[in-house]
This record gives structure tokens, sequence and C-alpha cells, in this order.
């Protein structure tokens, strides 16, 4: 590498990105300029609807044959409000601005809908409030995810009313945000003077005690406001930062290999002394440049947004920064900033033209994204598996480097996967630049020309992508597919058995051999026989092994089971759409046309773990992919093995059905220790032993050159 | 002389070729159908990792001095599931460390609350700054709490105080609003600003496709050379750009209000099962007449300043302000309870994300509503009138004009050179 | 009868903010005969495009009259496209458009009879050899496929009068020999030519009357042979130095 020619190829390709000054203003002022403003008017619009529900005056009616024992109540809460508690909080604040206001309405529900009130009040004697039917009972309070019920205060009894109590009920809508405002700060009211009427009631028997006394608890936070300002910054940092460099760069990025494709100008580089190397270099050079200049400005920005508060802090919000943590932050922000770079120069050497690479960009961006948000996970430790996943592990040492933990062996491992990442994604760059089709962006393929079977391959990866989003987006808004059954029907016959023939149609491909409709040896059959309950347990033996790195929720598993098998259903319908179905459709789909269109492209171990990755994909739920995807690799070994889509079937189809029937009768096979499943794989090595013995190759493969 | 079959033949080709152009069919087609489905699987398997991930962990506590009368607490915090109880000689450190969650220090009561039963004060010494030490924390004050809730009950029936006159009364709150309201309320919140956004994005890319990337193209010189007038070519490429607009805002719309439930369901609980998203039937003409004026406004307003452009990229850096100009305003208006009033029903394109929000609560303030159609429509007017008095230049026609539409305002239309070169 | 190309006094003067006032062309007048083919030699800038954009109604001229077939082109532009086939190494095809779909385009919006579209483009497709990939996309084609859809859509309409302002720039020698057949052949059908080059020897192999045009004037215009005469010079670039030098 001559560093002189890369010095001169950064200064060429940095003259010309300045003399682009649309580019420039497009780039730094506008978003500059645009964030303030969003934040200064979202915050302000909010405010202002802040202090114009503190203003108001909330009216209400009281209904009900209790009603005077309810405006008895809110006589005393405003009383109490306007007392200054124990410890003033935001809350008493609020109530003692509360403003009330009753009005007489005769029909208040009326009322209430015309918005002549805010909300009103029924308010029933314990006796009428026993007697309401039971769908009209108050139902407990619920967490979110049904789980426990969160504490609403200090006692059970304000889990859920008991017999022989009486009854308010607030009546207001949700739609409304005033009377949503109305309905919380009444609520907050009568259950002060609720507490306070449970402590009179106590004392007043002699219990010596204000129930607020009892098992006081209090916390005590060990960490240091710098340590908890860390925790909070280290989670959001690369994740900020990922956004600006990429989004940064990109302006740059798109046009710096892809934009000179299409004006003609790359082939003359192309021909110039310098080595693709270099030129890649240059480049790279420039977006990173560009991308730290405009984070840098960004930050600044943010810096603004925090002296104006345009943002607001938490309390105590205390940056901790010593020199040490700024030094391991800028060890790991760097090679960070040279992947991003890499990855932006890859897609721009990739995409023919301008709009291509742009097209290319949002995905990239977002994909890109998802990793950096490891942080968030609760009790992620970079002393795992994040280590070697490149964005995630920066993300996770950023986390804990913050909050003043030196993992530094894990700091340094992650170091040297991110500047590997940079250097692999640099070279590919610079490989691209030596491929004929992609430097003369008018250049077609014949295939392209030509359509037909040729076409084939190059088309085959996106009609799987039509058909996983077609899978979403009709299971989620298509109301007559809501049963999984019915789902499982369209996804089977429509989607994958469907779909099959049509690329077929449209490619005129020959069926048998899209299919892989071949004969097998005898033995076979033997193998596949064995395999089926073998592979299942084995299957089962990975599950629990996944579980571990991707615990499953125990509501999750419980609901998929029984959307899967409920009860009433007949086991030859179970075993038709949950077995034989899926064994025919799937296999056609996945061991037939997709491994047909990617015979060519890779070789047999990869084509394996790609069709059965994408098999695993199509499972949807994050539990199943990985069992999922064990099983279509091996479904896919065995049709590379065979040359036939026949004995996948028949194993696919075997496999389901012993899952049913080993669920419905209660077959040990989740609950086996590791000697079972050691066992089981064992046989089913032999399985794959046999078919290797007595193996016809899949046709066509992509053999290593020799 | 406008001739309909011209205008049509040329409107046919621009849709013709527009919807082979991968960009303009990912951008205004398939992202609106597509996006919300995967959104929705990316939530979804993220929140079910996260909870997954939570419900697996056991929170590692220690219990400092627990008084004997209350040593059943420990029993019940051993059975319990997500309770490991440890031992540590210096828990403050190892609480530090990471290795253990958090310590729970059982102390003598405050002066004057003592009980006979005996009672406790609890200090819980954990880590703000560790997720699993908050989860600790949030656990072992819920089990607090129950256990509280208990004792009082028993302590309450020994005083001859039943749970009941304990809860005195019960409290509960009743939403009226139908299924239907309550769906509105969210849409009129979500869809105004998706309705913007996603017409603007349908249009960016036509909108500089057929004036700068024609120019880039060298096509323009080819189509200008055909035997109609020219007025029909631009008319022709404005409802061409104009039709896209609309698809995509519609497509969206549609897409939206369709998976919105599925969307929503994970986080907001049980609440959005009870949720109907539909916008009411009456309101329909009207929110299509506002997006076809939206979408008129918002192409004229692209493609003059695209057609000041000679290639794609400078177009792109020439419209994207008047885009952002069009939806920053309707970010300011994500907020509950804002009505549509005359000073937001004079500001264009705000104006109609309100009545569309007001729309599909069934709420229709029709003096207010013509008083957006009228502003929409002298808007729409202004941006024709511009695009007529540029089309007279001959230098921009062609396309040898090398400045943008400031600096074409500034000399044409304001400046001293009132006409262009003859 | 008027000639089907008539030019009197045409002049173009265009503004450029770093030079100024440019007279592009300054007062030409010439005329077209009926079924020949027309040439217009000069070097780059002198004119030539500025020229037959004007004609063709691209520009309009600053003063002086053009008519074509009839029509002036000032007040009746549309009138003097549907006579006109323009064909010039700027006018680039629709690239997501095929072949087929290009040539009927342009045969529709040049209002060429809607009931004999469908057969005028199957005989395009025929005579210029490119039923192969008819269907194809214009930019799966290569340049040279490219440029017979491009020849197809400019007669597309079958006009009588075709304007090929440089038309063998950037082509290859068999292309441009091809190129150069088949403006004969248009020529044989009785069409009208006006035709733009700076190569010397395809202006002496097409063009029945040459005009000489440099600095936005018209030097000199007659047959290959009458210019010889004149001049006293052999070759074409001879008697071209001749009258540019001459002038200089």
């Amino acid at each position: 590498m001559n560093w002189e020619t890369i010095g001169i190829l950064f200064a060429h390709e940095l003259r010309m990105l300045l003399r682009d000054r649309r580019t420039i203003i497009f780039a730094i002022v506008i978003p500059v300029a645009m964030m303030p403003l969003i934040l200064f008017g979202t915050k302000s619009m909010s405010d202002r609807r802040e202090r114009q529900l503190e203003q108001t005056t909330y009216r209400y009616a009281v209904t009900g044959t209790e009603a005077d024992y309810a405006r008895s109540l809110i006589r005393e809460g405003r009383e109490l409000a306007s007392r200054p508690g124990s410890d003033a909080s935001a809350k008493d604040d609020r109530l003692t601005r509360f403003r009330l206001d009753e009005v007489r309405a005769t029909d208040a529900r009326l009322a209430l809908q015309s918005g002549a009130i805010h909300f009103y009040l029924e308010a029933l004697s314990a006796k009428e409030a026993d007697a309401l039917p039971e769908d009209d009972k108050p139902a407990e309070n619920r967490g979110r995810f049904g789980g426990a019920p969160p504490s609403r205060g200090a006692l059970a009894t304000e889990q859920k009313r008991l017999p022989g109590v009486a009854l308010v009920r607030i009546y207001f809508k949700s739609d409304q945000d005033d009377s949503m405002a109305g309905r919380s700060r009444m609520d907050e009211l009568l259950t002060r003077v609720q507490r306070a009427g449970r402590n009179e009631l106590l004392a007043r028997q002699g219990f010596p005690l204000d129930s607020g006394k009892i098992f006081a608890v209090e916390s005590r936070n060990e960490a240091s406001a710098g340590q908890v300002t860390g925790s909070w910054v280290g989670r959001i940092l690369t994740l900020f930062l990922l956004m600006f460099m990429l989004s940064g760069g990109a302006v740059v990025a798109m046009d710096i290999i892809a934009g000179e494709k299409e004006r003609g100008s790359l082939e003359t580089l192309l021909t110039t002394a310098a080595t693709r190397a270099e030129i890649v270099t240059a480049k790279q050079a420039v977006i990173l440049l560009v991308a730290l200049v405009i984070t840098l400005i960004q930050l600044a920005n943010i810096v603004v947004y925090v002296t104006f508060r345009l943002i607001k802090l938490p309390k105590d919000f205390v940056i901790d920064a010593p020199p040490q943590v700024v030094l391991t932050l800028l060890l790991l922000f760097i090679p960070l900033a040279a992947l991003i770079a890499s990855v932006l120069l890859m897609l721009s050497a990739y995409a023919k033209t301008y709009k291509e690479a742009q097209l290319y960009f949002f995905p990239v961006y977002m994909l890109s994204l998802l990793p950096a948000a490891a942080s968030f996970l609760p009790g992620v430790s970079l002393r795992s598996a994040i280590v070697l996943v490149p964005l995630a592990n920066v993300s996770v040492a950023v986390r804990e480097i913050m909050v003043g933990k030196f993992d530094w062996p894990m700091i340094l491992v992650t170091f040297a996967v991110m500047a590997a990442a940079a250097v692999w994604a640099m070279r590919v760059s610079a490989g691209m630049l030596s491929k004929e089709n992609l430097v003369t962006a008018s250049e077609s393929d014949a295939a392209d020309f030509t359509g037909g079977p040729a076409l084939f391959p190059k088309r085959v990866l996106r009609w799987y992508g039509v058909m996983a989003a077609l899978m979403f987006a009709v299971a989620a808004n298509v109301p007559q597919l809501a049963t999984l059954r019915r789902q499982l029907i369209f996804n089977e016959l429509v989607l994958f058995l469907g779909a099959s023939l049509l690329m077929v149609r449209v490619y005129r491909l020959n069926l048998k051999e899209a299919f892989a409709l071949r004969p097998v040896k005898p033995a076979v059959w033997l193998a596949i026989l064995l395999a089926i309950p073998s592979g299942n347990i084995v299957a089962v033996g990975v599950f629990r092994l996944a579980s571990l790195v991707f615990p499953v929720p125990s509501q999750m598993l419980e609901q998929f089971g029984k959307d899967l098998m409920p009860d009433a259903v007949p086991d030859w319908q179970m075993v038709l759409f949950l077995a034989i179905l899926p064994g025919i459709c799937e296999e056609i789909a996945f061991r037939g046309t997709l491994l047909y269109g990617l015979r060519k492209k890779l070789r047999p171990v990869p084509l394996a773990l790609a069709v059965g990755l994408i098999f695993g994909l199509f499972h949807v739920a994050l539990f199943r992919i990985i069992p999922t995807g064990f099983l279509g690799v091996i479904l896919t070994a065995v049709a590379l093995l065979t040359g036939s889509i026949f004995p996948g079937m028949l194993l696919h189809a075997g496999n389901n059905a012993f899952g049913i029937f080993a669920a419905k009768y209660d077959f040990p096979v989740a609950g086996l220790d590791w000697r079972g499943y050691l066992a089981a794989a064992a046989v089913f090595a032999l399985c794959f032993y046999i078919l290797y013995r007595n193996r016809t190759p899949y046709p066509g493969l992509l053999r290593k050159k020799k | 002389m406008f001739s309909g079959a011209d205008i049509r033949l040329l409107y046919w080709r621009e849709l013709r070729s527009a919807l082979r152009e991968r960009n303009i069919v990912i951008n205004s087609i398939l992202l609106p159908i597509f996006l919300y489905p995967l959104l929705l699987w990316l939530v979804y398997m993220g929140i079910s990792f996260v909870v997954g991930q939570t419900e697996s962990y056991r929170s590692r506590v220690m219990l400092q001095a627990l008084p004997e009368q209350h040593k059943f607490l420990k029993t019940e915090l051993q059975g319990d599931r997500q309770i490991e109880l440890k031992t540590s000689p210096d828990p403050a450190a190892e609480i530090s460390r990471g290795t253990l969650d958090l310590l729970a220090e059982f102390l003598p009561p405050a002066d004057g609350a003592g009980l006979a039963g005996g009672n406790f004060r609890v200090r819980l010494v954990y880590d703000n700054s560790k997720d699993r030490s908050e989860i600790a924390r949030g656990r072992i004050a819920e089990r607090l709490g129950r256990y509280r809730d208990r004792y009082l009950e028993t302590e309450g029936k020994k005083l001859g105080l039943s749970p009941a006159a304990l809860q005195q009364y019960w409290v509960e709150n009743k939403d009226v609003a139908t299924s239907r309201q309550k769906g509105q309320f969210i849409l009129g919140l979500m869809l105004p600003l998706f309705l913007v956004i996603m017409l603007c994005v349908g249009c960016f890319y036509p909108a500089i496709d057929c004036t700068a990337g024609e120019r880039e193209k060298s096509t323009w010189e080819t189509l200008m050379t055909a035997a109609t007038a020219r007025k029909n070519i631009v008319i022709a490429k404005y409802l061409y750009v104009v039709t896209m607009a609309t698809l995509a805002g519609i497509l969206n719309l549609t897409a939206m209000l369709l998976s919105m439930k599925s969307v929503l369901a994970p986080l907001l609980g049980g609440v959005a099962g009870g949720m109907s998203f539909r916008i009411p039937l009456s309101a329909v003409p009207l929110i299509v007449l506002v997006t076809v004026l939206l979408a008129l406004f918002v192409s004229a307003g692209m493609m003059i300043l695209a057609s000041f452009a000679r290639t794609f990229k400078e177009g792109q850096s020439m419209v994207s302000p008047f885009y952002m100009a069009c939806f920053v305003p309707v970010i300011f208006l994500q907020v509950p309870g804002l009505k549509l009033t005359p000073v937001l029903a004079l500001i264009p394109v705000v104006n109609v994300a309100m009545v569309f929000r007001e729309a599909i609560s069934g709420v229709y303030r029709w003096p207010l509503i013509f008083l957006t159609l009228a502003v929409e429509t002298v808007c729409i007017a202004l941006a024709l009138w511009i695009a007529v008095t540029i089309l007279r230049y001959e230098d921009f026609l062609i396309g040898s004009y090398g400045g943008s539409f400031g600096k074409f305002l500034k000399e044409r239309l304001l400046g001293k050179r009132k006409e262009g070169t003859k | 009868m008027n000639p089907p190309v008539l030019v009197q006094g045409l002049a173009k003067t265009f503004f450029d903010e770093a030079r100024g006032e440019v007279n592009a062309v300054q007062g030409i007048d010439f005329e077209c005969r009926a079924g020949e083919i027309f040439g217009l030699l000069g070097a780059n800038g002198a004119g030539k495009t500025t020229t037959l954009r004007m004609l063709a109604t691209i520009l309009a001229p600053t003063s002086g009259n053009a008519f074509i077939l009839g029509h002036d082109v000032v007040t009746d532009p549309q009138g003097v496209r549907r006579q006109l086939g323009f064909y010039s190494a700027s006018t680039a095809l629709y690239p997501r458009l095929t072949a087929r779909e290009t040539i009927e385009f342009f045969a529709r919006i040049n209002q060429y009879p809607a009931d004999k579209v469908a057969q005028r483009v199957d005989f395009l497709i025929e005579r210029f050899g490119i039923s192969q990939y008819a269907g194809a996309r214009i930019d799966k084609l290569s340049s040279g496929m490219k440029q017979k859809v491009s020849i197809a859509r400019t007669v597309a309409h079958d006009p009588p009068l075709l304007i090929f302002d440089e038309p063998t720039v950037g082509l290859d020698v068999l292309n441009a020999i091809e190129m150069q057949g088949v403006i004969k052949e248009f020529r044989a059908q009785g069409k009208t030519i006006l035709f733009s080059t700076h190569i010397m020897s395809e202006a002496e192999k097409l063009c029945d009357r040459i005009a000489i045009i440099h600095g936005g004037r018209i030097l000199a215009c007659d047959t290959f042979q009458g210019l010889r005469e004149s001049t006293g010079a052999h070759y074409l670039e001879d008697i071209f130095i001749h009258y540019v030098r001459g002038r200089a």
C-alpha cells in the first residue's frame, strides 16, 4: 500500500465532496436545524397541554343510592389535600390544584357522552354491589402480561372488592384526555381518603399504628449517581452514535462508488496506477471522516439541547467520565466507526446506481440498530457469547464501562472482533471493485435477458422474501384466517405449494428436477424410519439447549401448545394438518424449489445451513427458529445425500407425527437426561451413516474447484 | 392545446415505467404493506425475549437479622421460584460486583412503632445501575407488601375488624368509551402523521424521477420532440405523481388500520383486544378528499423543486427541505386533546391532518373544514401558477438552467429579468 | 411549391452567466428539397445542434422564420413535430419500457392512426431486426440494440422529414455504417433528411447537398461537386478549411 497514493486519492475525494455544497447543507444543516425545532415544538405543545389540564375545572356528577356518601368522601378528600402530607409528593401537589365542580345531571351517562361533564361517580351500597351480575362485578387489578397484580397500595384488600363493601364507580371516557385526567385525580383523592379512613379505624380499635408504619420498606441505592447515570447513558450511547454515524456516513457513501459507476468516472479511476485496496482505503477514510464530523456536530447539538433544557434530564444526572473511561470508550468506538464506514462502502460498491445504494441503506440501517440494542437487555454480560457479535459486543461493553466495570480481556476481544469485521468488510469492498458486472453499471447478465430457468437462481430468494412477508401480512390482517388450523392450510397449500408451482411455471422449470422427484435406494427408507424417533428426540434436546440462551416465556409456550393441539380434535386430523400436509408442502417449497434455486450458489455444507436457516425463519417465533432450523438442516442434508425429496417428506411428516403423539400420550421426551439425548444422537448418526453409504448425490451442486 | 388522449397516453407511460422501478415500487407500495407486519414480528420477538429472560432470573437475595417471629417470611421466600436466598460475609461488596442482587436488612422499627407481634423496618440495599438488582428490589418489595397484607388482615380480625370493614369502599374505574371510540382515539393520534409522512415518501421518488431523473437519463429531450403540447406532458407527469402519492397514502392507511390491533397488542397488553380500529364510513369521503388535496399540493411542490435539478441526487437535496417542512409541523400535533382552530385551519398540511384527525372521531366542524379546503385549494393554485410561470422560461424547459428554485425566484420572478431568454 | 424545410434569417441568442450574450446562430438561410439528404457540416460549437433544435421546436428562435412542410416552427410547433422525426445522441430511450412498448408509445404520441399502430410496430420490429428482444427492457440492451430501437422510434409515425443530429457519434465502425445505410434507405423511401455531422467522410458519402456552418453562419451551401468547383479543392476537408479559414 502506497500511503502517498492514498493521500492523493483522499484529498481528491474530499475536494469533490466539499464542492458539493448542496450535499453538505443537506447532511449537516438540516438535521442540526430540525432536531431542536422538533424537540422544542413537541415539548411546548406537551407542556401547554399539561398546563391546560392543570387549569381545567373538572365537571362531574354524582349518582346512585349512596350519592351523599360519595359527596362526603370527596369533601373529606379535598380537606385532606389542603393539609400538607408528611412527605410532600407530586401526587399531593396535584391534588391541591385539583379543581372540581359538581353538576346536577338528569342523565349522567348522556352528559358524559356529550362532553357536558368530564366524568361521573356512581355510589352503590354494599348490598347493591353484592347483587351485581357476575359480568358486571369489579375485576381484579391484573398486570400487563397477565402476571401478578401490581400492589396498588399496602393491602391485599386493595387488590379486589370484598363482599359487603360499598362500591364507588368512576365513569370516564378513555378517548378524551381531560376525562382521563379527571378520573385519575378523583381516583387518587378517593384512595387517599380510603387509606386515611383505614388508619383511623385501626386506631379506634386500639391498633397502635398507622398501617404505613407496619413493616415499613425503605430502599438504599449503593450505586453512585455517576454509576446510575452511566448505566442509563451506557444503554443508549452506542445506539445513538451508530445512528449518527450511519446517517452521516451515508450522505457521502452512497455516491462514493455507486454514483461514480453511474457517472462513468469509476472506470477512469480503475485505470490509474492506484491499486483497488488503495482506492478503497481512501474512500473509506473519507466516509469515516464525514461520519465522525457529523457525529460530533450532533453530539454538540445534544449538549445545546440539554443546556437550553429542551431535553429533560433525570434528577441526579451526573456523568462520571474519568480519563480511563474516555480512553476505553475511544478504543471501542474507533473500530466501530471503521466498521460502519466499511459497511457503507460495501453497500456502495455492491449497488449499480446511487438510487440502488439508497435502497439497500434502509434495511442495513435497521439491521445495524438491532444488535446495538443489546445494551437494553437485562442482565446481559460482556463475558458471554455476545462478545463475538459485532456491534452487540460494543453496546454491552460500553454499558459496563460506564458503570465502572472494566473486563479487560473481554474489552480486548471486543476490539479484536470489531477490527476484524472492519477489515473483512474493506476486503470485500476491494474485491467488489474487481467484479466486472459491478464495475460497469450498464453490463447486464445474459440471464436477465433470456429469462427462464437461467434467471431462477437470481430470483429465488426474492420469492421467498415475498412469501415470508405475505405470511405475516395475511396472518395479521385477514380475520378469517385467525385460527391456527386455517392459517396452516393457507400457509401450506397457498403459500408453499402454490408458490412453488408458480415458480415452476414462471421460470419454465423442469418439474421433476425442481422438486427432486427421484427414486432412492431401498436402504434409505430403513434409515429414515430409524431417524424419525431419534431425530425428534435430538431436536427436543436442541430446543432445550437453545432455551438456555433464548428462554421462552412460559405463558407463550403454554399458549402455543394449546393453539397447536386443542383438546377436541381427533388424531387423524392432527396427523393430517400437522404432519402430512407440512411434510409434503414444506418439503416441496424448501427441499424442492429453494434447494434447486440455490444449488449452484453455495457449496453443499453452506447450502444445507442456508436452506435450514430459511426454513427455521419461516417458523416465526424466536423459540421455534432454532429447533426447526436444525430440523431444516437435517432435511436438506438428507435431500443432498439422496438426491430426492421423498425421504425428507417421510422424515418430516414422521417427525411431526411422533411429536404429536409424544405430547398427547406423554412420552417423556422433554424430560430425558443427557444420556437419553446422547443415545438418540448416536442412533441418528447411524441413520446418516446408512444414508451416506447408500447415497445418490443431488445433481448439479457447486463443487470446490480443484 | 389540451388533449385528453395525449395526456392519458403520457400518464400511462409514466405509470408503467414507475411500476417497474424498484425504488418506487418498494417505497411507495411494498413498504406500507409489509412494514407493519415486520414491525409486529420484531416487537413481538423483542418483548417475548425480554420477558423470557426476566422470568428466568432467580434474584439472589440475602436476609439479614430477620426477627424470629417472622421466620415464616423466610420459609415463603425459600419456596419462591424467582428468589434464591444466599449468605455473604460482605454483601455490599458483592452487590457492587454483581454476584449478589439485594440485601434485605431487617432493622428495629422507628420509635413508637412497636407491635405486639413484632414490627420491623426493612432496608433494601441494592444497586440501581444493575438491572438484576433493580428487578430483585421490585420482587422483594412486592413479597413484603403481601406479607404485610396478610398480617394486617389477621390482626384486623383479632380486633373485630373484618377485611370488609377495613376496606370501607371499593373504587372502580369504568371506561364508557366504546371500543370504537377508544380505537378512534389512538387512530386520531397516529394516522394523520402517518398519512402525511407516507404520502410525502410516496411522492418523493416519482416527483424527482420524472423531472430530474428524466434529465439525467437524457429522455427529457426525446419527450420534448413528441407531437404533443408541452402542457400535456406536464399535466400527465403531475397526474402521475399525484397518483403515486395518493396510492402510497391510502395503501399505508389501509395497511396500518388492518394491522393496528396486532401491532399494538404486545405493547398494550389485553387492552388492545377491546379496541376497534375502524374509521366511520361517513368520514371516508372527506378523508379521501383531503388526501387527494394533500397529494395535489405536495406533488406540485416537490415537482417544482425537483425540476431545477439535473440529477436524481441533486433533486433529492432540493426536495428534502420541502419534504421535512411538510411533516415536521404535524409531529407537533401529537398531543391528545388538540382541536382544529381557525389558526390551524390556515396552515397547509397541518389543517388537513387536523381535519383527518377529527373526522376519524366523527367530529365535523364544517366552517373550519371549508376553510381548510379553501386554503389547500389556494396553495395548489399557487403552486400550479409557479409551475406555469417557470415553464415559460426556455432555459428551464430544456434543462440548461443551472440554479436552484431560490435563485430562480430571486432572478426571474422578483428580480430585474422578468422574461426568460427568447 | 414550398420546399419541405425553409429557413429564413433564423437566429438564436443565449444568455450565459459566464460569457454573457452568446449568438449561437446568426441569421441563417437555407432550404431542403424534397427527398434529399441535406447535410449541415461544422465543427463543435458551430451552431448545428442549435439550428436543428430550433427546427425540431425544442428551442424557440430569437428571430427569423422556419417552416417545416408549411408549418411555422414558432406558431405551430405541434404541427411541425407531427411531420418530423428527430434523432440525436442526447435523445435517449426510457430504460424501463420494452423495445416494443417504446416504438408503440412514440407512434401513438406522434398521432399515427391508432388502428394502424400495431401493424406499424410489427413492421418496424421486423425491418430493424429487433424481434429477438422486442420484449426486453431497454436497460438490458446493448448500445447497438438501443441504436436500432432509437431509429425505429424516430420513424414510428412514418414522418416525411427526418432530422439526424450527429447520429453516428459514439458508434463503432459497423454500427456507423449500418446507420448510414438506414439513412440512405429513408431517402430511397422519399423522405427528406436533414443531417448534421462533423465527420467529413460521412458528409461526402451521404449528402446530396452540404451547408458548411461555422460561428453560427452558413458559409457555403451546394452539392459536393459544386463546392469542389467553387473552391478548387478536391476533398471536403480542404473545402471546409478553405471556407472556415477564409472567413477568419
